[in-house]
């Protein structure tokens, strides 16, 4: 089998992570409620995730650290937060649904601007956020990569607008974590950034992240026992205790340490340059007739994230061809309708193939030769 | 004899547990007993009462806030 689904999940996962979670299940029973030995390892190993985290983006307090269920999650807890306090708030127009469709069902309160874009144009998107900020917007989201196509957005030119003006920034991390180097003290305009664990942190599913850089933006969405001010009704109003009620997924968290640990041992440069490496094995395609492309014209603006369309044949059935082979790939619209709109591939939708750091370049190569023979049978038909 | 730091929640007292050890203070996270002057559940970190006077110097000079001492020995 052959995995390029990164963008989806990460795949395999370093065998720390396995361990790490068989380690949790046989020694660890809950954390944060009672403090006998088995809660009080299951409390230290989510501490130190904390810490570890805290260490990889730059956050001085390890309480800044917020365990969400996943991106969406954590997406939700950022929006909902700023929706109960800004009236317009500002995206960009490759943002997930994850982001969309909170903002959508807050339609009632919040006026969601969508930024003018496409793609690989950065000036245009930032012209647009002026605009945006003329016209009033109070808040602003950005995702910081593409998942459809791999796009970097201007996330230091947007945090050059937004800062002086004291306009809160949420970043959408999901893309990025663990890929591009990302030190919230460089960008001093945000407020929150959220990230699944499972993808580019290479932990495992059911886990994610939100730091809150602004301590006071996130408010509580759900509420419930903390382990602490058991006999308050209000929730705590304190991180992490304030985002953070039930029980935590502890042996998740475990492997999301194990994650976090081993993309700082490898380094986020060293993943990125692989995944890069890894996209420019499918150049040659880019060549071809009948084929559709999406690479960034700009070196260093696209990650390890390439879609792709076939002219005579729809993405799911490339998709599934492709599958026969033993080639993981995902097609249709990537849970991002407004990346397709602004990228004019909503009609087709896209095949997006999405590298991480256990693939390799003879993985790529047997890749686009099944591609170049699909295409051969589709020119033929 | 020991005495308690009681905090706000989990992760503060496991972040002043860990400044402590780091310090040369022996320093266990513990349940502090609810009383009439803690009707919460909190978490508190234990240390010895002769440590008590480094322990403050330390998490004043840390900037640490959001804590107390539990009125009795533990």
């Amino acid at each position: 089998m052959i995995y390029f689904d990164n963008a989806a999940s990460s795949f395999p996962k370093p065998p720390s992570v396995t361990a790490a979670m068989r380690f949790a299940l046989g020694h660890t029973s809950g954390a944060g409620r009672s403090s006998h030995a088995l809660a009080m390892t299951g409390a230290e190993l989510m501490f130190q995730t904390r810490c570890e985290a805290a260490q990889l983006f730059g956050v001085s307090d390890p309480s800044r650290i917020v365990f969400t269920h996943n991106a969406t999650h954590a997406l939700n807890i950022a929006l909902r937060s700023a929706g109960s306090r800004f009236r317009r708030i500002a995206i960009s127009p490759f943002e997930h649904n994850s982001v969309f469709r909170p903002l959508h069902a807050m339609r009632r309160q919040v006026r969601t601007t969508i930024l003018d874009g496409e793609l690989w144009n950065d000036e245009r998107l930032l012209s647009s956020a002026e605009r945006a900020l003329k016209s009033g917007a109070e808040c602003f989201v950005l995702t910081h990569v593409s998942n459809v196509f791999g796009a970097v957005q201007p996330l230091a030119e947007l945090d050059a607008l937004l800062a002086p003006r004291g306009i809160p920034l949420i970043l959408d991390a999901s893309q990025s974590a663990g890929v591009l180097e990302l030190d919230v003290r460089n960008y001093s305009s945000l407020a929150a950034v959220c990230m699944p664990g499972h993808k580019g942190l290479y932990g495992p599913t059911g886990t994610g992240i939100l730091i809150c850089c602004d301590e006071q933006f996130c408010r509580s969405v759900l509420q419930g026992g903390t382990g602490g001010d058991s006999a308050e009704a209000d929730m705590p109003d304190y991180l992490p205790d304030r985002l953070e009620s039930g029980t935590a997924n502890v042996c998740g968290i475990a492997g999301l340490r194990a994650g976090i640990r081993f993309v700082r041992s490898v380094g986020t440069e060293s993943i990125r340059r692989k995944e890069c490496a890894l996209l420019q094995c499918f150049r040659p395609l880019a060549e071809l007739d009948g084929v559709e492309c999406f690479f960034a014209p700009i070196p260093g603006r696209q990650t390890g994230v390439l879609s792709l369309r076939l002219n005579d044949l729809p993405a799911e059935q490339a998709a599934a061809q492709l599958a026969e082979y033993g080639i993981c790939v995902r097609a249709g619209l990537h849970c991002a309708p407004l990346a397709h709109r602004t990228a004019h591939t909503f009609e087709s939708g896209t095949v997006r193939f999405s590298f991480g750091w256990f693939q390799t370049e003879g993985q790529a190569e047997a890749a686009v030769r099944v591609l170049k023979s699909m295409l051969k049978s589709t020119k033929k038909e | 004899m020991h005495r308690m730091i009681v905090c706000r929640s989990q992760t503060d007292a496991m972040n002043i547990a860990k400044l402590l050890t780091s310090r040369g203070i022996t320093a266990i996270l513990a349940r502090p007993p609810r009383s009439a002057n803690l009707r919460s559940c909190a978490w508190g970190v234990r240390i010895a009462e002769a440590d008590m006077v480094q322990a403050e110097n330390i998490l004043n000079a840390q900037g640490f806030k959001n804590w107390k001492w539990m009125e009795n020995q533990v």
